[in-house]
């Protein structure tokens, strides 16, 4: 029986290194050279949609999924690296996973599966009933110690699983789609919960989203992940405001489309025209004129004018949509649809939508 | 209104699927408190048939006898049907799909072959029991001792605790596990503190199916515990008809009864363990790409011990029964080469009865098979998404024939077909033994009918029915086309069953009705081994045959 260490710092601080991380399944390239570092203390995202290969990353970093190349490890520990054929089973990982579906072990009460992982580390039973005692009251379950798993509601069963990940101060806790299983209102609140615990307990998390609001919402550092590959990593306001390109443009909010033609390259600033319409924005990557391209802008720098100005489009309203916390309008110009969040200035038949040239990013290419 | 235009139909079902089981049941209760034979115009109500076996000794050794053998089956075929599942749902064991295949190859060969097997191949004067004399200077096994009757019961029933609790680790979904793995568990602990306390409730259901197959073993204590004249209540039934000479009806049935005593209540047990095993893991994760365990240089002990264990039920039987098909005599002394013929074969098919045995047993698999899986289907249908009366009346009466071994119902169908009228006629034909076959198998064939039934999502049919359609347009034209590749495989499997079936037809023997099964029974007791061999060969023939076209269809052997 191996014992992993339980001399490890309770504050640790080591880093999680990742380097050049490929995967496959056959001929399906899941990840393709993915390097990343994840500093003491704090949490980075990975974000992607399906297929993406966040969730085989964090698997691979837990040891659950067997990489074909590169190197992984937590300051001196090295967990895999292919090249010196290192590769530590699961267990002597020392580190927590909280699964998307939670994965409780449904024949053990609440303080069993918390206490599995001290019991395994050979400590001392009292320590053991106060250890799990502490972590079930940071999550608020003290109460819960002696239910069953199918006693507790999804929000509970989340905060065991996170409990039974944290138990034995793992150096990284890895959280694979913590939210995804709790209902659209309690995800907000959880989110809220999950990002607070990470800064009082000063853990460092690698968490698995397809969400880019939480992704935001919980992360100091966000890496988006395309095929296999980092399209872009930075803070969320960096991925938010200033994407490189233009999948990450549309990932990290809701955006107005608009495909044309680039007639005009002056300044960094590229003039894009469409059929009846011409705006002016910020020229992203490697423009040249008259090739194809598409201006994106951001829902809520999309602005409703009074009147005619400078890139301004003038548009018909197709309908309005109350949201609650405000108004969604829709807008028609030829083929062009264009939504944004306001009132609609009363008694203007043609209505003037306002994308301000610093917003508007324009990509080379057109969507298909 | 389209309901009601559907209820005529599902109530006949429903009648006669209920007069179908109850009445040989019934019969076989009210002979048990008869002091002589039902027929006999002197018999009256009494406790003489109880009275009579309960000062049986005999009748309390078999007893003993078989719960010893059923307890020893569990304790043989639990631990190794639950290893050999974990290797072959959780390790890179090689030959993986092989082995999936032929571990099955036990539960579609009719015991009566399989036990005659043993008796050719290691037998005193087996094949094998001669080698291993040849090697050692005395063979270092009895096969017909009791414990030698519980071992090789034991190991041929490993492939049904292997089914179920290997269905239960794959249902299992790997999160679980995983999670004990991240937590600091090595692979062993993982499946000492997770899979095996989250699957033991199907492995508790196995075990007590296993117990429950092993109070009703008829076959091997037949063959085997005949030398040693070790009886088992199935056997000590059967040889009742000899102990007083007359037709001793009511003791049979009182013997019966308190068979079904203990079957019955076993049958409910698996019914509820059934329902809990669900709802204790309440908790299901979702299933991803498991990695399997690396046995690493253990992987070749593993492979040995399975390879060890298939060519003890499937090789040496079988191995047996091929070489002793093919030979005029065996015995000490006799070499190999010089008594190879194939006079066997050409005395089976010089003997009419034999060869109307064949052409029934393929006649019973095949159109009777075709014909059972329609009647399964239609209690199915009748059953099928309605909740209440007749779904419940349904569900419970189509245990009571699980209950009654095949010998018993066999016995109780002879004596309807003997005595009512309108059947009596029937007597002589195969359909009294089709019959009772499809009774007998009647909870087994349902359940193949409900697995198909449950693939369909209820939104189809509810759409069907919003766009216009009547209950019974949706059954004809959603339903039913919708199971047609469930149908094929039902039809399949109860072939199988159909042509391995045996003590079923042991009471119903007589001049029309023959069937490979029940004539073995009858050539062993006649001693004719010639006979017995060939018969064997022909009917593993006929079973290969099924089991290669399912496989070729990709029909799952089991649910």
């Amino acid at each position: 029986m191996n014992k992993p260490d339980t001399r490890l710092p309770t504050k640790p601080m080591a880093k999680l290194v990742v380097e050049d991380l490929h995967l496959q399944y056959g001929d399906n390239r899941i990840l393709q050279g993915v390097s990343m570092t994840l500093n003491p203390g704090e949490v980075v995202a990975l974000l992607g949609a399906s297929g993406s290969g966040k969730t085989t990353l964090l698997r691979s970093v837990a040891g659950l999924e067997q990489p074909s190349r590169g190197r992984i490890a937590i300051g001196e520990a090295v967990l895999y690296d292919q090249a010196a054929g290192v590769d530590m089973p699961v267990e002597q990982r020392n580190l927590g996973l909280v699964f998307q579906s939670y994965a409780l072990w449904p024949h053990r009460s609440v303080f069993d599966n918390v206490a599995y992982g001290l019991r395994l580390r050979g400590i001392a039973v009292h320590e053991i009933a106060q250890r799990v005692d502490q972590a079930l009251s940071n999550l608020g379950l003290g109460a819960l110690a002696k239910r069953l798993p199918h006693q507790l509601s999804g929000g509970q069963q989340q905060r065991v699983a996170i409990a039974r990940a944290l138990v034995y101060n793992p150096p990284v806790v890895l959280m694979d789609e913590p939210l995804s299983n709790l209902d659209a209102k309690l995800r907000e609140e959880a989110r809220a919960w999950l990002r607070e615990l990470i800064v009082r307990l000063g853990l460092s998390a690698l968490v698995v989203t397809h969400d880019q609001t939480e992704a935001m919402a919980m992360s100091d550092q966000i890496l988006l992940l395309n095929f296999g590959k980092i399209e872009q990593e930075g803070s969320p306001e960096d991925m938010y405001n200033r994407p490189q390109t233009q999948f990450t443009a549309e990932f990290m909010g809701s955006n107005n489309h608009l495909p044309g033609k680039v007639t005009q390259l002056i300044d960094g600033r590229a003039l894009l025209e469409g059929e009846g319409w011409q705006l002016w924005g910020a020229a992203r990557g490697a423009l040249k004129v008259g090739d194809p391209a598409t201006g994106i802008i951001r829902l809520e720098r999309t602005r409703i004018a009074a009147e005619a100005g400078a890139n301004r489009l003038a548009t018909e309203v197709v309908t309005g949509m109350f949201l609650g916390d405000r108004k969604e309008q829709l807008f028609k110009l030829g083929a062009l649809r264009l939504r944004c969040y306001g009132n609609l200035p009363s008694a203007s038949s043609p209505s003037f939508i306002e994308l301000p040239p610093d917003d508007l990013w324009i990509f080379a290419g057109n969507p298909a | 209104m389209t309901a009601r235009s559907f209820s005529l139909p599902r109530t006949t079902v429903v009648v006669i699927t209920a007069l179908v089981i109850l009445t040989p049941l019934s019969l076989i209760f009210w002979q048990s408190f008869l002091n002589a034979p039902f027929f006999n115009p002197a018999k009256h109500l009494s406790f003489d048939a109880y009275r009579f076996i309960f000062e049986d000794s005999d009748f309390w050794t078999a007893f003993l006898n078989s719960i010893v053998i059923a307890a020893g089956m569990v304790l043989i075929a639990l631990p190794l049907g639950a290893a050999l599942a974990f290797l072959l749902t959780r390790t890179d064991l090689p030959g993986q799909r092989l082995i999936e295949v032929l571990v099955l190859v036990p539960v579609f060969v009719s015991p009566m072959v399989l036990a005659f097997g043993y008796v050719v191949a290691m037998g005193p004067v087996g094949f094998y029991s001669l080698w291993a004399k040849d090697l050692l200077g005395e063979v270092p096994w009895n096969v017909y001792s009791l414990a030698s009757i519980a071992v090789i019961a034991g190991l041929t029933h490993v492939p049904h605790v292997y089914l179920y609790s290997s269905a239960a680790l794959k249902s299992l979904g790997s999160d679980v596990e995983e999670a004990a793995r991240v937590v600091g568990a090595n692979p062993l602990q993982v499946a000492l503190n997770v899979s095996l306390p989250m699957t033991a409730p199907a492995l508790f259901y196995a075990a007590v199916l296993v117990f429950f197959l092993g109070f009703e073993l008829f076959g091997l204590p037949l063959v085997l515990g005949d030398p040693e004249g070790h009886l088992v209540l199935s056997t000590y039934l059967y040889k009742l008809t000899n102990k007083l000479g007359t037709p001793s009806y009511h003791l049979m049935a009182a013997v019966a009864v308190c068979i079904i005593a203990v079957t019955f209540p076993l049958v409910l047990l698996q019914r509820w363990l059934l329902k809990t095993a669900g709802k204790y893991v309440s908790v299901k994760g979702k299933a991803t790409r498991q990695k399997l365990l690396p046995l690493g240089g253990w992987k070749w002990l593993a492979l040995a011990l399975v390879a060890l264990w298939l060519s003890f039920t499937i090789v040496v039987p079988i191995s047996g029964i091929a070489l002793r098909a093919f030979v005029e005599q065996w015995g000490e002394g006799i070499k190999l080469a010089e008594v190879l013929t194939l006079e066997n074969f050409r005395q089976v098919f010089d003997q009419s009865d034999q060869v109307r045995a064949i052409v029934n047993t393929f006649l019973i698999g095949t159109l009777g098979g075709a014909l059972a899986v329609a009647c399964y289907m239609a209690i199915g249908l009748a059953g099928h998404r309605q909740r209440g009366g007749v779904a419940k009346v349904l569900d419970y009466l189509v245990l009571l024939p699980r209950a009654v071994p095949g010998l018993l119902a066999g016995l109780a169908f002879l004596w309807i077909f003997l005595f009512v009228p309108g059947l009596k006629e029937l007597r002589n034909t195969i359909f009294s033994v089709w019959l009772a076959y499809t009774v007998v198998w009647l909870a087994y064939g349902l359940r193949l009918i409900s697995g198909a039934l449950l693939q369909i999502g209820p939104e189809l049919e509810e759409s069907a029915r919003t766009v216009g359609a009547s209950s019974a347009q949706v059954l004809r034209q959603v339903t039913i086309p919708l199971i047609r590749f469930g149908l094929l495989a039902s039809w399949l499997l109860v072939f199988m069953i159909f042509e391995r079936e045996y003590s079923t037809g042991v009471y119903l023997l007589g001049q029309g009705t023959e069937v490979i099964g029940s004539m073995l029974v009858s050539l062993w007791s006649a001693g004719a081994i010639d006979q017995v061999a060939a018969l064997s060969l022909i009917n593993i023939a006929l079973v290969a045959v099924g089991l290669g076209v399912a496989l070729r269809f990709g029909v799952r052997l089991h649910e």
